[in-house]
């Protein structure tokens, strides 16, 4: 266990600092974003003011402005999506660096005394702790930016709405931010363990090379159709299952996949895998 | 300890983020106000059966929730898996509970169950095959609630393939009817054809016994539709329908603005009634036949807005009060009339009927916590119930806002 530990931090490590980078630039561009398009409704406002207009009339034309207008706008949503493509990207770079980098890096983690599935398990956990910090925060910044909002906007044009209420309401973020615990572990367990299947493609094609490009694909679409079993199962018994009962299913669909993955991950790592 | 700060921070910042997001939600969820359904007047097992739906807050952000007379329910306080079952005090998730292994498989809709003292129906109406020539096989399931065990099935072909839906099912001694209603429209003639049939189907036999067309009409621009009940699984004594024709005419507008300047012609569409057919037909169960219901002047011009089986009712609000005339369809005549004083501050947000009652649920005007439910005997006309919707705690706080909305029976 101390070993892996030891091989997380050591992953978690390499991909720190650009990790950093990434959380800063997510929160500044949602932050510049925010004074922005507050700064753009007040001017609209000022200028129907100048217009002659009341504040009622101005409520009518221009509404009054919540933090939904900043969630709505690509200043909020792009570094959101900067931040899901970083870590698609880094599921294949966290391998293919460590053959491909400066070193044969692979070499040397493949000599290390531990079990080689925990290399495997600690490349897993490191994505897992890229994506959830970028999760924490996106939760963290938000009250700020919309605390920075109403001192921004003046009261009689604000609308408060909670940082929950931004996130959980707002459909293009709600496979991002689930609105109960329960929904949270299982759409990100559910997103592990597709890493997961991922790896195990990858492996099968650095054991096997052009041919492992085949097994790592049919690899990957035999896990699908195992994950999506029960579905399989629920239309040849004429729609049998309950709704929930058909999540549970799926539920433990995955686990086997997981299960499955990490098998044949070991399996390649200590017999297959080419440096 | 040292060389391991990065990932330890960053695991703090994890929790800390995701951890007191979660921990938030659940305490916000836990710390909505309970309302219950306090007596104020009449005996309280009148609404031990009920559920009133409500929102708490202002949407799009407010909390769905139930309030009967022992508590409320919030939704959002239900586990993940239970919240994909149904609303807790509604019918449909008594049933599941209840009879968890005839529901299995059988996509069936909210209003085809029967259910009377011994027995429990479920009926489906399946379709496959091509597009052109659908084939549409009817299922149902039922069991004597004495042996919950046993389910019996029976399917059926149905002859026809026009569309059709099931809008009714009833039980007659050993016979089993499900109630379709259909339309097919004939581009030829451009004509539409509604019909309204039955189908019967022998429980000690398991099987079909006939299809018969009971109401079947042919018009440019016709409806036909049920009346339904406001408890859809009771047994009825009569199946109401109502036959409509819309006259679409073409209206031309002419306008004139200059003088000078042409005439601008345009045309629009309007949809006027020119003499329309707005007629009711009732269907008795037992004996099979139907009638056309005949309505006295005073109801003509009005829309029949609840059906309880063997009543129709005829409300018509004004500002301080509404009334509410019961339309016998035995007898054919009105048998009661009702007015219903309510504050020119206060709406009506739901009227249900159900075995000789009428349950009247009423609130304030802009929507506060303040709501009300009244229950009228429509024999006598006299309120037999009354109950507020109060805050458990006896709390009063400003911006609190809760919607009534709609009520439930559970059984």
């Amino acid at each position: 266990m101390t070993r892996l530990f030891k091989l997380i931090n050591f992953e978690f490590n390499r991909i720190f600092k650009i990790l950093l980078v990434l959380l800063i630039s997510v929160v500044t561009i949602q932050m510049v974003g925010t004074v922005k398009i507050s700064l753009v409704y007040l001017n609209e406002i000022q200028h129907a003011l100048e217009m002659g207009m009341s504040i009622e009339e101005i409520h009518t034309n221009y509404g009054q402005i919540s933090f939904q207008r900043v969630t709505g706008s690509l200043w909020f949503v792009g570094p959101i999506f900067l931040g899901i493509v970083s870590v698609l990207f880094y599921i294949f770079l966290i391998w293919y660096r460590d053959w491909y980098g400066k070193n044969t890096f692979i070499y040397r983690l493949l000599t290390l005394p531990t079990e080689r599935i925990n290399i495997y398990l600690a490349k897993l956990v490191t994505i897992l702790l890229m994506t959830l910090s970028f999760v924490s925060i996106q939760i963290i910044a938000m009250p700020l930016e919309i605390k920075l909002m109403s001192w921004i906007v003046p009261e009689q044009h604000y609308i408060h709405i909670s940082a929950r209420e931004a996130l959980t309401n707002h459909i293009e973020l709600s496979f991002i931010f689930k609105s109960t615990f329960t929904e949270f572990a299982i759409w990100y367990g559910i997103g592990i363990i597709s890493v997961a299947m991922i790896f195990t493609g990858i492996l099968f094609e650095r054991s096997y090379r052009l041919l492992g490009i085949g097994l790592g694909i049919g690899y990957i679409i035999l896990s699908v159709l195992l994950f999506l079993m029960p579905v399989w199962i629920h239309i040849m018994l004429d729609d049998y299952f309950y709704p929930d009962e058909l999540y549970k299913l799926f539920i433990l669909s995955a686990l086997v996949v997981f299960a499955l993955s990490t098998w044949t991950a070991s399996y390649l790592l200590r017999k297959k895998i080419r440096v | 300890m040292k060389k391991y700060w990065k990932m330890l921070s960053m695991m703090l910042v994890i929790f800390l983020g995701i951890g007191t997001f979660y921990i938030h939600y659940a305490l916000a969820v836990h710390s909505y106000p309970n309302f219950k359904i306090e007596t104020v007047e009449g005996d309280p097992e009148m609404v031990e059966n009920l559920a009133i739906t409500a929102y708490y807050g202002v949407l799009p952000y407010a909390s769905p929730l139930q309030i009967t007379n022992q508590g409320s329910f919030y939704r959002a306080q239900e586990s993940f898996f239970d919240s994909m079952k149904s609303m807790p005090y509604s019918y449909d998730r008594k049933i599941r509970d209840e009879y968890k292994h005839v529901l299995r498989g059988i996509h069936h809709g909210w209003n085809t169950y029967y259910e009377d003292d011994q027995y429990l129906v479920i009926v489906s109406l399946n379709t496959s095959g091509y597009y052109t020539q659908p084939i549409r096989e009817m299922e149902i399931r039922y069991l004597n609630k004495e042996s919950k065990k046993t389910v019996k099935t029976i399917s059926h072909r149905l002859n026809r393939t026009d569309f059709a839906t099931i809008h009714d099912v009833q039980v007659i001694g050993n016979n089993i009817i499900v109630f379709t209603i259909g339309w097919d429209y004939d581009y030829e003639q451009e004509k539409t054809t509604v019909f309204a049939d039955t189908y019967t189907f022998n429980m000690a036999e398991a099987k079909f016994v006939e299809h018969v067309t009971i109401l079947s009409d042919q018009r440019e621009h016709i409806e036909l539709n049920p009346l339904y009940e406001s408890v859809h699984w009771r047994p009825m004594p009569y199946i109401v329908y109502r036959l409509k024709e819309e006259n679409r005419g073409v209206e031309r507008v002419q306008a004139n603005v200059d003088p000078e300047a042409p005439v601008n012609e345009t045309e629009k569409d309007v949809q006027e009634a020119k003499e329309p057919i707005n007629d009711l037909y009732a269907y008795h169960v037992e004996t099979g036949t139907i009638k056309r219901i005949e309505l006295p002047t005073e109801l003509k011009s009005l829309e029949v807005n609840l059906f309880d089986g063997t009543h129709l009712y005829f409300v018509s609000s004004s500002n301080d009060h509404t009334e509410v005339k019961v339309f016998n369809i035995s007898e054919e005549r009105v048998i009661h009339e009702l007015t219903i004083d309510n504050g020119p501050h206060e709406d009506i947000n739901h009227m249900f009927v159900d075995n000789g009652l009428l349950y009247v649920l009423e609130q304030e005007n802009p929507p506060s916590t303040n709501a009300s439910l009244r229950i009228f005997n429509m024999e006598t006309g006299e309120v037999v119930y009354r109950g507020e919707i109060v805050r458990e705690d006896g709390k009063s706080e400003e911006d609190d806002v809760l919607n009534v909305y709609e009520i439930n029976f559970r059984e």
